[in-house]
């Protein structure tokens, strides 16, 4: 019978209760802070992390990328000789950005 | 009673009703406690079913991290109960001497047999099993040593 117990995480160092786990398998990168669950069968220790953080500054940089792409496609619109006509891509890129925003905020 | 003591833990099992507040009236200040299906002493009895290296348990400081039954916690990080002292210690610190009948299937001894209780050869006493019989009076059988 297994028990998983609240756990965190920071440079590969799993803590519960500010005890320090060793040897312990950590199933993700392990490097950046984090909480999760260690979960304990005999000496044997595995870390698991919630990786909805992960997930969050994922969505969020893509958020800034597509940003950056329609602040740059706006302004090449505007020096074009048929100024307007990437609109439509301009309203896709936005429409695309919310959609991502809302994907964050809504995370399982 | 049915007496088995797994690395230093307690459990007693009852074959007719009254016998744990008779064993408990031999021994002041010490009290059972029921835990699942059997009785232990009270001081280990919420025993947690995991520990980590350096953290506390039940008033010592654990060796190693292990999860399992209470007995495999002691097991693997040396630990025994001193019901003399009431609490959870090293094994290593038990000075007591047993002395042992091995002669015959079974023995009658006066008092309880203090886990982690050291032998003329320096080993020391970790399983058995007992009847508490009346008095401080027990019937020991598969006495084990490491």
């Amino acid at each position: 019978m297994s028990k998983a117990i609240p756990a965190s995480c920071v440079n590969s160092v799993v803590t519960v209760s500010d005890s320090e786990i060793a040897p312990v398998t950590i199933l993700s990168q392990g490097k950046k802070a984090s909480t999760g669950l260690a979960i304990m069968d005999g000496d044997v220790v595995t870390y698991v992390t919630s990786s909805v953080s992960d997930i969050k500054d994922l969505i969020s940089s893509l958020e800034v990328i597509i940003q950056q792409v329609v602040i740059i496609t706006t302004a090449l619109d505007g020096v074009t000789t048929t100024p307007g006509s990437a609109a439509a891509t301009i309203a896709q890129l936005t429409f695309l950005k919310t959609q991502l925003g809302l994907t964050k905020e809504n995370l399982k | 009673m049915k007496i088995k003591c797994l690395h230093g833990y307690f459990i007693f099992e009852e074959t007719r009703a009254g016998q744990v507040s008779e064993f408990m009236s031999h021994y002041q200040g010490l009290s059972l406690t029921p835990v699942d299906n059997y009785f232990t002493f009270t001081a280990i009895a919420n025993a947690p079913e995991y520990s980590l290296t350096g953290a506390d348990f039940l008033g010592a400081t654990a060796t190693k991290s292990y999860e399992g039954k209470p007995w495999e916690i002691f097991k693997q990080n040396g630990f025994v109960y001193n019901f003399n002292t009431d609490s959870v210690v090293s094994k290593l610190t038990i000075t007591q001497r047993a002395v042992l009948d091995g002669t015959a299937n079974y023995f009658i001894s006066n008092g309880l047999i203090m886990p982690g209780a050291v032998m003329d050869d320096g080993s020391r006493v970790i399983d058995y099993s007992a009847w508490h019989l009346s008095d401080k009076k027990y019937k020991y059988s598969e006495v084990t040593f490491e």
